[in-house]
């Protein structure tokens, strides 16, 4: 072989080395992170609530205001910022998809249950994640679990005021506290 | 060579014993591996029928019993859901797509369902499968029926065909629709799911069947003609339940629990995803339980095969001699016993795998008929050649314990048996 070509190669592999620990090395975030700064929902619920306070009783613009409040604590904005970063979050798994051993694609959500009780989280407290062509292997329902991966952010697809989260996981490990 | 011929005749010679250690080594693998195949099976069969929906509502019951009934058509459904009902959470913002699903009656044992084309554009089976025809169009007429492919395979149905479809899910011949029949306009592909054994009718056409029952019967001084049946407003005023596609996948808490606050009337919304999950944690206690009897059983026929070596070594005494005279060494006399013991547990694994094929063959009719799920039958998975290798393994072991007998005997025997 070509001497100089080695020493290409051998260069182009030690340039690129720094990239490649980059891209393994994932941010730690937490669910708080997940939330803009200064994101307060209790100040829509004082807002709104001001407004109704001055509406009569039965007043159908107060049930009008309920469905906004509602709607605007369901689409709770997410952090761009954070897009097509490389993180690694930790959650419980609600399954989705999945062949019965491992699961392809799921929902992470920071509290147990979070599929029964009620409020059911904001969607910025709500992360899909796929896991492409590694499936992860479940031990039973609501496994904690640690999620590496591209953090995205993704609209809906009628709904464009909405955001949510999706991480393209590149691995996903039972979460060790 | 002359000792593995040897070997081989005084196996033969001892046919009967060998054949059944061979037999019962063959069925518990049989059990092992079929136990195991079918758990994985079935789970990848349950699990490959429903994809990409979000939700599936009905009228509040077990989780477990709404999506058995509305997708793998096991149980039925204690209620319906309400027209007005399903329309209005149809409207939901973030509702994308629904499939209403009106299921109850039958035709020659293959469930009805009423359903809407959204039905053809929108299910999903094996992660992104779609529904395809293999002939013909989806219907579009009042009294159009398109086919699963198991019904027209079955029943040697084509296109253009008329049927008619039975009240209930027991097709006795007793109460039937046969005044307004369906005409058969196309048949699905094979799915390897419960869609297989489905006829599927509009939602309309099952309004117009029911048009002129009351109280659970027809009533002959009522009966409206298919003809005069079509002038009439065929809106359903319920369906059983149905599945819905939201825009956003992480919207799904949300109208989960707007359905399940629904004030009208009691509905349920399951993620079907979830729902599964907790049927394989319910029986998976049951799955070890089963492995581990299959593996008890295992153990039983190894035991076997050292019994049968064991006594079968008093007898061969003076054949051991024999060999011993001819030029054996002790060691040869080990190998001997060692080596028939794994050709034994080999014929064994062989034969039982043959059988496991076989009946699985055999079964998976059975379990479509009944269940409507298709069983794959592929080479041995990674972990069934694991289950194959730890009896041959244990075989060799066990194995071992005759064969050192052998040998001392071998040893104190020398050339003359003192018996």
């Amino acid at each position: 072989m070509n001497p100089l070509l080695v020493l290409v190669l051998v260069a182009a592999t030690w340039l690129g080395a720094p990239a490649a620990l980059a891209q393994e090395r994932p941010e730690v975030i937490d669910w708080k992170h997940l939330v803009p700064a200064g994101y307060d929902p209790s100040e829509l619920v004082r807002k709104y609530q001001k407004e109704v306070s001055s509406l009569p009783d039965n007043d159908p613009r107060a049930a009008r205001m309920a469905e906004r409040l509602r709607q605007a604590w369901e689409n709770a904005p997410v952090v761009q910022s954070l897009s097509n970063k490389v993180v690694k979050l930790s959650g419980f798994l609600v399954t989705l998809e999945g062949d019965g051993k491992a699961v392809s694609e799921f929902l992470l959500v920071p509290y147990f249950g979070a599929c029964i009780h009620v409020p059911p989280p904001p969607s910025n407290q709500v992360v899909l994640v796929r896991t492409g062509t590694r499936p992860f292997k479940v031990n039973q329902m609501f496994d904690m679990v640690s999620v590496t991966g591209t953090l995205r952010t993704e609209r809906a697809r009628n709904d464009l005021a909405s955001a949510s989260y999706l991480i393209e996981a590149t691995q996903v490990e039972v979460h060790k506290p | 060579m002359a000792i593995l011929a040897l070997a081989a005749k005084s196996l033969l010679n001892r046919r009967v014993t060998a054949l059944l250690v061979i037999l019962s080594i063959a069925l518990s693998v049989v059990l092992l591996l079929g136990v195991e195949r079918l758990r994985t099976q079935a789970r990848a069969a349950f699990a490959n029928t429903i994809s990409e929906t979000d939700l599936i509502v009905g009228a509040r019951t077990g989780a477990t019993a709404l999506l058995l009934h509305s997708v793998f058509r096991i149980g039925y459904a204690t209620n319906n859901v309400s027209w007005t009902s399903y329309q209005e959470i149809a409207r939901h913002p973030r509702v994308r797509w629904t499939i209403p699903l009106s299921l109850g009656d039958s035709h020659r044992g293959f469930a009805v369902l009423g359903t809407s084309p959204d039905y053809f554009r929108h299910y999903r089976y094996a992660r992104t499968r779609g529904l395809e025809l293999e002939t013909g169009a989806i219907f579009d007429d009042v009294y159009d029926a398109v086919l699963g492919a198991d019904v027209a395979r079955e029943l040697g149905y084509r296109a253009g065909q008329e049927i008619v479809v039975a009240h209930g899910a027991v097709d006795a011949g007793v109460s039937r629709h046969d005044d307004k029949p369906f005409r058969v306009v196309g048949i699905l592909r094979k799915t390897g799911t419960p869609v297989d054994r489905t006829v599927h009718v509009t939602l309309a056409g099952l309004e117009a069947i029911h048009v002129d029952w009351q109280s659970g019967m027809q009533i002959p001084a009522a009966a409206v003609s298919a003809e005069a049946a079509r002038r009439l407003d065929l809106t359903p005023r319920s369906i059983t339940a149905f599945l819905i596609g939201l825009d956003s996948r992480t919207a799904v808490f949300h109208v989960q629990r707007f359905v399940n606050d629904y004030r009208k009337e009691p509905l349920l919304a399951i993620l079907p995803g979830v729902v599964l999950q907790e049927l394989w944690d319910a029986i998976g206690v049951a799955e070890q339980a089963l492995l581990g009897v299959s593996a008890l059983v295992a153990l039983v026929g190894l035991c076997g095969m050292v019994t049968a070596l064991l006594t079968g070594l008093n007898e061969r005494r003076r054949e051991m001699a024999v060999l011993r005279s001819v030029g054996a060494r002790p060691r040869h006399i080990l190998a001997l016993v060692v080596g028939e013991a794994t050709a034994l547990a080999a014929a064994g694994v062989l034969l039982g795998v043959g059988l496991l094929y076989v009946t699985l063959f055999v079964a998976r009719g059975l379990i479509q008929s009944r269940l409507g799920l298709w069983i794959e039958i592929g080479f041995p998975s990674p972990h069934e050649w694991l289950l194959l290798a730890a009896v041959l393994l244990a075989s060799v072991v066990a194995g071992l314990w005759p064969a050192l007998r052998a040998y001392r005997y071998s040893l104190t025997d020398g050339m003359t048996v003192h018996v």
